[in-house]
């Protein structure tokens, strides 16, 4: 029943999403649409990561998580904090994407990727909560995506 | 829309709150400068940093 549920889920998100009109839009060679595309990112990332700690928090204090898996997931949303920082300092510099900022940008990103992609791989393992988990499995998935969204803008977009 | 809306009220149903995050990306889409959007992530950012290390800080790794 519970995979069933997942499954259910994330084909709603997928269509939600889908309807709503969230896509990866192609930035082709325009520098400057490749820029706003991931000004868009980083803000998205910014609040889904919001979402992510908070949920934690509140489950921790709910006794749904314990101390070190809120630990874990905080310490890595702390190092995205700081990069994402990082890139919004970057970003908001340049008027366009050029290649020394894509350098630049991936080079502050592609940790955090690897980091969310650890964590969307394993960092739920042992939460013993099924709705905590499924709540915290789909906010990293969906900051998974975003960041994903802004790489590809990064390695693909701009000049 | 329409269908888009009904979606989001059957996904609210089944998993409250996850709605609020799919406006939320819904609204920035190709209507908020660049500048703006920054902004709104430098202050997101720095909001969720003090967050983690307030608890960090009151929760410390037990030896």
């Amino acid at each position: 029943m519970y995979r069933n549920r997942k499954a259910h889920l994330a084909l709603i998100l997928a269509l939600a999403l889908s309807a709503s009109g969230f896509s990866c839009q192609s930035t082709g060679n325009d520098p400057e649409a490749a820029l706003a595309s991931v000004a868009k990112g980083l803000d998205e990332a910014a609040h889904t990561i919001a979402i992510i700690q908070t949920t934690a928090i509140n489950a921790e204090s709910q006794h749904l998580l314990t101390e070190a898996q809120t630990r874990t997931l905080l310490e890595a949303t702390t190092k995205a904090n700081l990069a994402g920082h990082q890139a919004a300092a970057i970003t908001r510099s340049i008027s366009k994407l050029d290649p020394a900022s894509r350098t630049n940008l991936l080079n502050i990103l592609n940790p955090v990727i690897a980091s969310v992609n650890e964590l969307v791989a394993n960092g739920t393992a042992g939460i013993k909560n099924e709705d905590t988990k499924q709540k915290i499995q789909l906010l990293l998935a969906t900051l998974q995506a975003t960041l994903n969204a802004v790489h590809l803008t990064l390695v693909t977009g701009g000049n | 829309m329409g269908l888009a809306l009904q979606i989001l009220a059957l996904l609210n149903a089944a998993e409250p709150g996850i709605a609020q995050l799919i406006l939320l990306i819904k609204r920035k889409d190709g209507t908020i400068s660049v500048a703006t959007l920054l902004d709104e992530a430098d202050a997101q950012f720095a909001a969720n940093i003090t967050q983690a290390a307030d608890w960090l800080n009151a929760h410390p790794a037990k030896p």
